[in-house]
């Protein structure tokens, strides 16, 4: 589990380029080299795509916040300015892993009693009552 | 048999000093303890193991043994105030940027409110501050802390900072923004700490019912005549511990 979710980092780095005056196509090359996870590799993918087709059916996104970020990269790679599309979609973002936050924290304690009643539960009934059944049989044989 | 023993305590103690010198020298150059602080321990250390080579004098296993734990717990214990301090620097560090942000708001230069707040500040973490405002303004190039995930966050900081440095288009914005930015990971880390936590407490709350389980039985009624029923035991217990290691890891955030 990563401590921040790799699109919001990127969005972070791509706006302080930004802010410090540089282009959009140098801030994407800089923040694919600065955010080392795997979205920056499918920011790179998306971004050789974009040289080769200009179709924005093939994007290789997994939500519909990536698809926001990548068509507001797309817009800045055209020459719109996109520094406040950024900081609004970064908003939205944070507001979503909020919930997506909260919602995983109550399902935590479903998700972690599986392992209890599958294995840790039969590892303790094993562990006390074997030696007894175990004695238990061979006094019988 | 006497003065052999005398001696190799006594070379056991110059060892085990080095040694512990040599753990301190390695800490002091994490920039996170006062240097006043580490002389005390040195010197703290020294008496110690003074005091103790010439009360256990007749003795000398107890003497042994007390170097061998003192080889084992202070560097663990050092590790851990090490780690305790670095967490700490991260909320200092924001206390430091406002205080820059302030005094640029009053009209001073950014190296100059960089230097008044250093000064001004109470910090707990002022000489590793100090040493990236020198790295900082007087474009040193050695780095501040060296290794380390701990190092790589003060290189980022040191980049973040001398950039400005070099650059001052739009400080104050970019320092706010930076500020947020370094809010904004400490309010992910807190908070993916607090789930962590979660799989951590119950993993050592299980551990340690199994562990102790265990012990009354194997107690009870041995280990080897029942090998079998604790072997398949401890395939379910691993087997869950597994699940819940990979329900912790495997956790991806869809946005």
């Amino acid at each position: 589990m990563a401590h921040i979710v790799p699109s919001i980092s990127f969005i972070k780095i791509l706006k302080r380029h930004l802010q410090s005056g540089k282009s959009v196509g140098y801030a994407i090359d800089q923040s694919i080299l600065e955010e080392t996870s795997e979205f920056s590799i499918l920011v790179q993918k998306w971004k050789a795509q974009l040289r080769k087709t200009s179709q924005q059916d093939s994007l290789p996104v997994e939500t519909h916040y990536q698809r926001a970020l990548f068509e507001i990269l797309r817009c800045g790679l055209d020459g719109a300015p996109i520094y406040e599309l950024l900081v609004d979609l970064e908003a939205e973002m944070l507001i979503e892993f909020e919930r997506q936050w909260k919602n995983y924290l109550e399902r935590l304690p479903l998700l972690l009693s599986l392992p209890l009643l599958l294995f840790f539960f039969p590892a303790y009934i094993i562990l006390m009552f074997g030696p007894l059944i175990t004695q238990f049989l061979l006094e019988v044989q | 048999m006497m003065l052999m023993n005398s001696l190799l305590s006594f070379l056991i103690f110059v060892f085990v000093f080095t040694f512990v010198n040599r753990i301190f020298g390695h800490f002091k150059r994490q920039h996170v303890f006062p240097l006043k602080m580490m002389t005390k321990f040195g010197t703290f250390y020294f008496i110690y193991l003074i005091t103790a080579y010439f009360y256990f004098f007749k003795q000398p296993f107890w003497f042994w043994l007390h170097c061998f734990l003192s080889l084992i717990i202070i560097p663990i214990l050092f590790f851990l105030l090490l780690r305790f301090h670095q967490q700490q620097f991260y909320s200092e560090f924001v206390r430091f940027l406002s205080m820059v942000i302030l005094g640029m708001r009053r009209g001073l230069s950014y190296s100059a409110a960089m230097e008044v707040s250093i000064r001004g500040g109470d910090w707990k973490q002022g000489q590793l501050l100090e040493k990236i405002y020198e790295n900082v303004v007087f474009s040193q190039q050695e780095p501040v802390v060296k290794k380390g995930l701990f190092g790589q966050i003060i290189h980022q900081i040191h980049i973040q900072l001398r950039a400005l440095h070099e650059d001052p288009h739009q400080a104050i914005d970019r320092l706010c923004n930076f500020r947020k930015n370094l809010c904004d990971r400490l309010s992910f880390r807190q908070k993916s700490r607090q789930i962590w936590a979660y799989f951590g407490f119950q993993l050592g709350l299980l551990s340690f019912i199994y562990v102790s389980l265990f012990g009354f039985v194997v107690y009870q009624y041995g280990f080897f005549a029942f090998k079998t029923s604790f072997l398949l035991s401890f395939l379910f217990y691993f087997l869950g511990i597994s699940t819940v290691v990979v329900l912790a890891r495997s956790k991806k955030w869809r946005i």
